[in-house]
């Protein structure tokens, strides 16, 4: 595997050792990277923690580096770093406030705080980095997976994850928590569906009566017959002889 | 976008207006205001209303009395100059009480109750020896009146319009509008241009153009003469050349606590231009800084 490590993130994270945030799903490698990768991190003060990343990074802008923030909401940022004379992307800090919106789940934004109060602290690759709960970061995965399955088949390795990781124990505990903190977004019923598209039909029927038109109305008083070689009109129901 | 609650929190924020007839001490009245230990000045603004007869009934169609009331009060200030100056501060200190009776009761500043009696002792029009009632200055009662007037005067979203940042990470000033993507970048200071108005038009210049280099250079008045000759009128934030030289004298860019404070640049044609932080990239250019860390807003 080829790690990029043109910036140092051991130093960033020993610097907001004292902060309150979390790695979401950490990688393996972590602190070293791949070009073009990011780091998830939860926090309760995002402002503090841009902060934070534009102090560690200045002395890598002195050295060329340039930073680019992105920010998508009140609650999520991007700070992303570019090595000198590169346009492509080297890292992204994704920088959370909040558990951000998901579409085929509604989740509780207590949720959120609750990862943060649970997290625990890892050594790995001897740096010491506060990532969530085994069973909260199984809990993150499956959320992750479910939003995701059907359009990033990369999301399967969540799924893979927590087969391949998790205690029954563990799983149990996991879908406890996500039944409390999560439910089913609202869908409309088929019914209101099929009703919609009735609706349709029925407008599209009586536009076809009021489909008005000169020309289907000379059709109508003016027809004209051929029968036998012999032309006939018939005009307002009068039958004229033609040729 | 912060609720205004959530902006002005426990913080209370007034105006003084100098009307036509006070305009002529508009500079030392501004620098009472400034000197006032309990208030924090954050906005300048000089307008001149279409009618002052119109702006008259507006601005004290906010107060607790109803303008018939005051009809008479105000007569004098129909025949004063149709410019006004607006300070807009923050009352670190309201000290607020009860004041009036009945339908008139309400609550006021006893802090900026004994200033404005002050400014009125010092400038109002002296008749036999003894203060006329034809006053130069008129202040908020509350809050609620600051927001009111910064809204008639076209801003949106009232005082929070000049309260929020454009954005919360650079602290750049409410009218750079919304940022919400910026580059930090390393640039050469010789690459940095500066906006300045010259004979009352915009002129993109070098740094070393600037009254504000000029005056740490040559130690003259250069920049003085500037803030109080385009101070409400071209730029509204609270600039003097005592709070410039204090920043000039200690000033070291993006020191602790202030690592995320870059200087605001857009960029045209590998030129960049200052939209926030020229005072700052005076000192610098003066420090001799050669290259400097800028936030470029896209």
């Amino acid at each position: 595997m080829k790690y990029s490590n043109k910036i140092n993130l051991g130093d960033f994270f020993m610097g907001i050792a004292d902060e309150v945030y979390c790695v979401v799903k950490l990688d393996k490698a972590f602190p070293s990277y791949q070009a073009y990768s990011d780091v998830d991190v939860f926090c309760y003060d995002v402002k503090k923690m841009v902060g934070a990343v534009l102090q560690f990074g200045n002395s890598y802008v002195e050295k060329g580096f340039k930073i680019q923030v992105n920010e998508l909401s009140k609650h999520q940022v991007h700070v992303d770093f570019y090595v000198p004379g590169e346009k492509r992307l080297d890292f992204r800090f994704d920088l959370m406030q909040g558990m951000g919106e998901y579409e085929k789940i509604n989740v509780k934004s207590a949720l959120f705080s609750s990862i943060l109060e649970n997290r625990v602290s890892i050594e790995q690759n001897n740096l010491n980095v506060f990532v969530p709960s085994p069973i909260d970061d199984l809990l993150i995965r499956y959320i992750e997976f479910v939003e995701y399955y059907d359009i990033r088949a990369d999301k399967i390795k969540h799924a893979e994850y927590i087969n391949e990781y998790a205690s029954k124990l563990d799983k149990k505990v996991m879908l406890d928590k996500l039944h409390f903190y999560t439910k089913l977004p609202l869908v409309v019923s088929n019914l209101d569906e099929v009703n919609a598209r009735f609706n349709i039909n029925k407008t599209g029927n009586k536009n076809k009566r009021n489909d008005f038109s000169f020309k289907k109305l000379r059709r109508k008083l003016i027809q004209v017959r051929f029968k036998k070689d012999q032309k006939f009109i018939k005009v307002f129901g009068v039958c004229l002889y033609g040729k | 976008m912060k609720m205004f609650e959530e902006l002005i929190e426990g913080d209370r924020y007034d105006y003084i207006l100098i009307w036509g007839n006070g305009l002529q001490y508009g500079n030392e009245i501004v620098q009472h205001i400034r000197a006032h230990p309990d208030f924090d000045v954050i906005h300048i603004l000089s307008h001149k209303p279409k009618s002052i007869s119109v702006f008259v009934k507006a601005v004290y169609s906010f107060d607790y009395a109803p303008f018939w009331h005051l009809e008479g009060k105000t007569q004098y200030l129909l025949s004063t100059d149709p410019e006004v100056k607006l300070i807009v501060f923050k009352n670190n200190n309201p000290d607020e009480d009860y004041l009036g009776e009945g339908e008139f009761r309400h609550l006021e500043s006893m802090t900026i109750k004994r200033f404005k009696e002050k400014l009125r002792d010092l400038y109002n029009e002296r008749k036999n020896d003894r203060r006329s009632e034809n006053h130069v200055i008129h202040a908020t009662d509350n809050q609620k009146q600051t927001d009111y007037l910064l809204r008639y005067l076209g801003y949106e979203d009232g005082l929070k319009t000049i309260l929020e940042y454009s954005n919360d990470y650079l602290k750049s000033p409410w009218h750079l509008g919304n940022i919400s993507r910026y580059t930090i970048e390393q640039v050469d200071i010789n690459d940095i241009r500066c906006r300045l108005i010259v004979r009352g038009k915009n002129r993109i210049a070098p740094i070393e153009d600037s009254p504000h280099y000029n005056t740490l250079v040559n130690d003259n008045n250069c920049y003085e003469d500037y803030v109080n000759e385009y101070q409400g009128t071209h730029f509204q934030d609270n600039h003097s050349s005592i709070k410039f030289k204090k920043l000039a004298n200690k000033f070291e860019y993006l020191s602790d606590g202030f690592e995320s404070a870059y200087i605001c640049v857009r960029k045209n044609n590998d030129i960049y231009t200052v939209c926030d932080g020229l005072h700052r990239l005076a000192i610098l250019k003066y420090q001799k800084a050669e290259r400097l860390l800028v936030a470029v807003l896209q």
